[in-house]
């Protein structure tokens, strides 16, 4: 275990994010310094750190996405470093210059490469230049409806309308004719505006039925860059992504060594350090075409780590640290197979709508080849003022087929009571045919979602079952502490009588 | 005794009779082998029915059963054969006059409301959206009907659980 650069470390980051670099950390033998809004007080990385200092109310304009609060209380608690998790203050390239100025490290990329790489057109132009396939698009600077919509046609429809500013899907449309672009370029622009301050937009050539393939990298100071293997990420809902696995049900050796060349190509090209995504499409001929690069640790990294081995927060720590790559390409092995579920506070049987509440009752599955990312528990308060996911669901087999199983097994020994979670959605993917098969593109859960015919007889026929037992011997309604009591006089006439009477008062 | 167990729009038929002390469940009228284990009082409970194991937790509120099972929490309405008759005919000669009212899941603001007063709305169809979280989410009609109100404009914020439309 090499010698750690830092000794004490600010995650500025909550949930399960925090929980995964508080726990490098202590592998480490980093003290690690946490922060928190005022609502997370109670929360699992509260709790964990060995130092905690909060940084404002609940909303994250307040807290964590107050640059000066985090820097202050870094320097003034003597953290050398900062890990951003995602999301939050992760991409953006003023808290680095931030940290940069206050002599913090940064863990992640420069502030250089974070504008660089967070402007998705100027990434694009630039990695065209050095001979990476990109899709076909319009001019980005043109502004008016106009212009955008000929230029559109020029290309041929479909087009896909997307933010400048963009990520995460928002402010993204498809559109299919002239006539339905300008209703769709307003709703791109305001969806745009509420997400980013920023209402830019362009449009490009839309591809159908592609496949969302991105490859990790890793780079290091000196100018050494590695490539991690790809992750498939084509379970995707609004252009969110559910469920990614690694290796990709996709790639051919051949396609495989392709794509990972220019990824490493484009991080070369980016003068990137730290680790980092190169995201691509893939269409159903082979094509493949650079999308973006995500400048942080991925929500996804852990099916990586997985099937690698490799812990990839240590890495960003060693590398902030100055520290030179201690893997070259030919020493990464690939083994196995890796699929991750997150886990969201969202109803699937109800569009999946935001579901907010107290988990009353909270059983993480475990057994062979199960990893648990996340920062519940029992108590825990699911507020709305952040990310609705609330852990992330790993597992590893040998191979595909086992590792679909093995989630399919840990999924149903999964017990979140209190909110409706995304786990009953989870269960129907892995029980999908053409999941099962690897054959499955961005378009599957629009295509093959329909909760309504998920048939939920057999448990509601159990659940219909036990309460009626229940009422007929009263059990159901008996303080638990009158257990002994209760048996005795489960079929007590007097309870009887009182219960029907209540039945019928409650009519 | 027989029990009428409703959950959502799915209905379930379970009689209950007793032999020599141990209970005898009949569902939908089809005899079915069941064993109940008590693990947690009041809370836990192992079910075998026809063989096949279910763990469910099923707790007793003022607005009928919770049940969690299978990953899904159930919310169910027990009620016995004379009780349910009762409230079906209830329920039927109100039908008429019943309003179902669409609240916001949460605390939001209304981007677009997509119907309005009159309209004839299909069961599913969507009715408005709004966005928290910086997404947004489109609420849809729970049963089809007609939109007697439209309570909300967009551009409003609206609070977790706010009537924002009536339907008839």
């Amino acid at each position: 275990m090499a010698r750690p650069p830092f000794k004490k470390i600010l995650i500025a980051n909550r949930g399960e994010i925090a929980m995964r670099v508080l726990r490098t950390c202590r592998e480490m033998g980093i003290i690690s310094v946490a922060v928190y809004s005022e609502i997370d007080r109670p929360t699992l990385h509260v709790r964990y750190a060995d130092e905690v200092h909060c940084i404002g109310p609940s909303p994250s304009t307040e807290s964590y996405l107050r640059i000066d609060r985090i820097v202050e209380v870094a320097l003034e608690h003597k953290a050398e470093a900062i890990h951003p998790g995602y999301g939050f203050l992760a991409e953006n390239p003023e808290f680095a210059r931030a940290c940069g100025d206050a002599g913090i490290v940064f863990i992640g990329p420069t502030p250089e490469a974070l504008e660089a790489m967070g402007d998705k057109v100027g990434a694009r132009k630039s990695m065209s230049s050095v001979g990476l396939p990109i899709i076909p698009g319009a001019d980005p600077t043109l502004k008016t409806d106009k212009a955008i919509i000929s230029a559109a046609k020029k290309m041929g429809f479909p087009v896909m309308i997307k933010a400048t500013a963009g990520g995460g899907g928002k402010g993204m449309r498809i559109a299919n004719d002239a006539e339905a672009m300008p209703s769709l370029l307003k709703a791109a622009r305001s969806e745009a505006s509420t997400a980013f301050g920023d209402e830019r937009i362009f449009v490009e050539k839309y591809i159908p039925a592609p496949r969302h393939v991105e490859f990790q990298i890793l780079a290091d100071e000196m100018g050494n860059v590695i490539h991690l293997g790809e992750r498939e990420c084509s379970i995707q809902r609004r252009h969110q992504k559910l469920i990614e696995e690694s290796p990709s049900p996709a790639l051919t050796p051949g396609l495989r060594t392709q794509m990972a060349e220019t990824a490493v190509l484009a991080a070369k090209t980016a003068n990137y350090t730290n680790a980092g995504t190169v995201e691509f499409l893939l269409d159903g001929e082979g094509n493949f075409y650079f999308l973006e690069m995500n400048t942080r640790l991925q929500v996804e990294h852990p099916v990586t780590e997985l099937v690698t081995g490799m812990d990839l927060v240590k890495e960003q720590i060693l590398i902030a640290g100055g520290r030179k790559l201690a893997y070259k390409q030919s020493d990464i092995l690939h083994r196995g197979h890796a699929v991750e579920c997150r886990i969201c506070a969202e109803d699937p049987d109800n569009n999946f709508l935001p579901s907010a509440g107290t988990i009353s009752r909270l059983r993480h599955p475990l057994g062979l080849g199960v990893r648990m990312d996340s920062g519940i528990y029992q108590g825990y308060q699911v507020p709305l003022y952040y990310d609705p996911l609330i852990a992330k669901l790993v597992v590893w087999a040998e191979d595909r087929p086992t590792a679909v199983l093995r989630m399919s097994r840990a999924l149903s020994e999964y017990i979140i009571e209190g909110v409706a979670t995304t786990i009953p959605f989870h269960r129907w993917v892995m029980n999908h045919p053409q999941f099962k098969k690897g054959q499955y593109n961005t378009h599957f859960i629009a295509d093959h979602y329909k909760p309504e015919e998920i048939d939920l007889a057999e448990w509601e026929s159990a659940a219909a079952v036990l309460c009626a037992l229940l009422t007929e011997t009263d059990t159901g309604l008996s303080r638990p502490t009158e257990q002994s009591d209760r048996q005795k006089e489960s079929y007590s006439p007097w309870k009887f009588a009182a219960r029907r009477e209540m039945g019928r008062r409650r009519v | 005794m027989k029990y009428i167990a409703e959950i959502g729009e799915h209905v379930y038929t379970i009689e209950v009779t007793h032999e020599d002390g141990k209970p005898k469940v009949s569902l939908d009228g089809k005899p079915s082998q069941v064993d109940l284990c008590e693990v947690s009082p009041g809370a836990l409970y192992s079910l075998i029915l026809n063989g096949n194991s279910y763990e469910l937790w099923a707790r007793h509120t003022d607005e009928g059963w919770e049940v969690f099972g299978g990953g899904r929490s159930f919310r169910l309405q027990l009620a016995d054969e004379r009780a349910h008759r009762i409230a079906s005919l209830r329920r039927a000669s109100q039908t008429k006059t019943e309003v179902v009212e669409v609240a916001s899941p949460m605390p939001a603001q209304v981007v677009e409301v997509k119907v309005s007063p009159g309209q004839e709305v299909a069961k599913g169809e969507a009715l408005i959206i709004v966005e928290a979280m910086k997404m947004e989410n489109e609420l849809t009609a729970p049963r089809a009907g007609k939109v007697r109100e439209v309570l909300v404009e967009p551009g409003q914020g609206v609070e977790k659980k706010q009537t924002l439309i009536i339907i008839e």
